[in-house]
């Protein structure tokens, strides 16, 4: 358990310096991709709610407090969003490259499109053709581009972690 | 069913609880906000070292680019210092002749009640969706939030957030940003904000301008000191375009802003005395 605390803190403070620093020399178009999505669609496609859901929670709030604005918009939308891809991860073809770029698409789409909603609640919704066509669509195809380098290292994390967790069970036994 | 239903009691709660969270933190001088030093704290020292390491990379390849152009430069400069030279003259004289109308006019210095603290941007906006950066001065350094943050130019922002370590700094082409301004030609009181559509060329809009105005493109806005964050008379930008409608009130004006954000690098903090 102290070896998956350990990896998901680094996870998170390596997620928060790409995100604001590195990532800013990856944009296309003034665009850039949102790993704390990739992230949380490759956690939820190989873990199990509870720890999916966290991950969610936790990559969410990261991105939070590296936005400086409200907290806890995108930790609750990527909470949310974990929790149904985890329900049914077992019965995908997770490392198919397909499988892998419909899941973090749908996933982009859906989450900016509600943290839009958010955002212009009390303002107008007149820019949505706007920001979805110039915002939400790049930023989603970017993120489905970037899930297919990144999954196999974070699934190769997870399995080094299963590993780790599986010897320490069997010493203490 | 039991763990079901225990599971989806547990999200539940757990999503109320963020709904507080946002809820609480809404107001950017909210304490909830004392949670984000969780993360700016330790990724502060990294992002440093990632900004350290892009200015070493963009001095290297920099250098090679340097040796021709400054040959150029040299010509050019050579011709510039006999000019300059007699400006210096011109500029010792309007020196003295302005510090003795300041005298006769007993004229207090704008800023004298700021001080200035110079900080360099250690991130930027991680998302797609704002127009906000991150400083390398926080709470430590005597930042306060709203303090007004500038470059030898011009506005740059105010500092939204501010963590032990770091701050946060709302530039004025994000859409959340508005400021009190005036038209330097005409004295008019109008409000420039961030634009969702103007924010990815580094523009901003000014709204409400009085029918009778009299705005053209090139005229410069400046800050109008009302609202009591930023100090009066901080150039703004210029105006480039000047769209009318028939509503009163309707009118507005894309300004581009002095300050470059796409190439900005070092700021000023206008910290209270």
């Amino acid at each position: 358990m102290k070896y998956r605390i350990a990896a998901a803190i680094l996870l998170l403070l390596l997620v928060a310096v790409v995100q604001s620093s590195i990532l800013g020399y990856m944009e296309i178009f003034l665009i850039r991709p949102n790993i704390t999505i990739v992230l949380m669609v490759i956690v939820a496609l190989l873990r199990k709610p509870v720890e999916s859901a966290t991950m969610g929670l936790l990559l969410g709030l990261t991105m939070d407090i590296m936005m400086g604005k409200t907290l806890g918009w995108y930790a609750l939308l990527l909470f949310l969003a974990s929790i149904p891809i985890s329900l049914i991860n077992e019965k995908l073809y997770r490392e198919k490259v397909l499988v892998l770029f419909s899941f973090a698409f749908s996933a982009t789409v859906a989450i900016e499109t509600l943290f839009f909603l958010i955002l212009f609640l009390f303002k107008s919704y007149s820019y949505f053709p706007f920001i979805f066509m110039k915002v939400i669509l790049p930023e989603a195809l970017y993120n489905s581009i970037l899930i297919i380098p990144l999954f196999w290292p974070v699934s190769k994390l997870y399995a080094l972690l299963d590993m780790l967790d599986i010897r320490r069970n069997r010493v203490s036994s | 069913m039991k763990r079901f239903f225990t599971n989806k009691i547990l999200v539940v709660l757990i999503v109320i609880l963020l709904l507080g969270l946002a809820a609480v933190s809404y107001s950017e001088k909210s304490g909830a906000n004392i949670i984000s030093n969780i993360v700016s704290i330790p990724a502060a020292p990294l992002q440093k070292a990632v900004t350290f390491l892009d200015e070493k990379f963009k001095n290297f390849f920099g250098y090679f680019e340097d040796i021709k152009a400054t040959k150029n430069e040299n010509e050019e400069l050579k011709k510039r210092i006999s000019e300059l030279e007699r400006q210096v003259l011109d500029i010792e004289r309007l020196t003295k002749e302005n510090n003795q109308l300041r005298d006769a006019l007993n004229f207090k210095n704008r800023y004298e009640e700021y001080e200035f603290l110079g900080a360099s941007i250690i991130a930027k906006d991680p998302g797609n969706w704002f127009e906000v950066f991150t400083i390398d001065r926080g709470s430590k350094d005597g930042i306060e939030a709203d303090s007004p943050v500038i470059t030898a130019y011009g506005l740059v922002g105010r500092v939204s957030k501010v963590d032990l370590l770091t701050s946060k700094v709302v530039s004025i082409i994000d859409m959340d940003s508005t400021v009190s301004a005036r038209l330097s030609k005409s004295r008019d009181l109008i409000v420039v904000r961030g634009d969702v559509e103007l924010r990815n060329e580094g523009k901003c809009r000014a709204d409400y301008i009085p029918p009778d105005a009299d705005v053209l493109p090139g005229d410069t806005i400046e800050t109008s000191g009302i609202g009591g964050i930023f100090p009066k008379g901080i150039i703004i930008g210029k105006v480039v375009k000047v769209v009318q409608s028939e509503g009163h009130y309707d009118s507005y004006a894309i300004i581009e802003p002095v300050v470059d954000f796409k190439r900005l690098e070092d700021v000023i903090v206008l910290k209270k005395k």
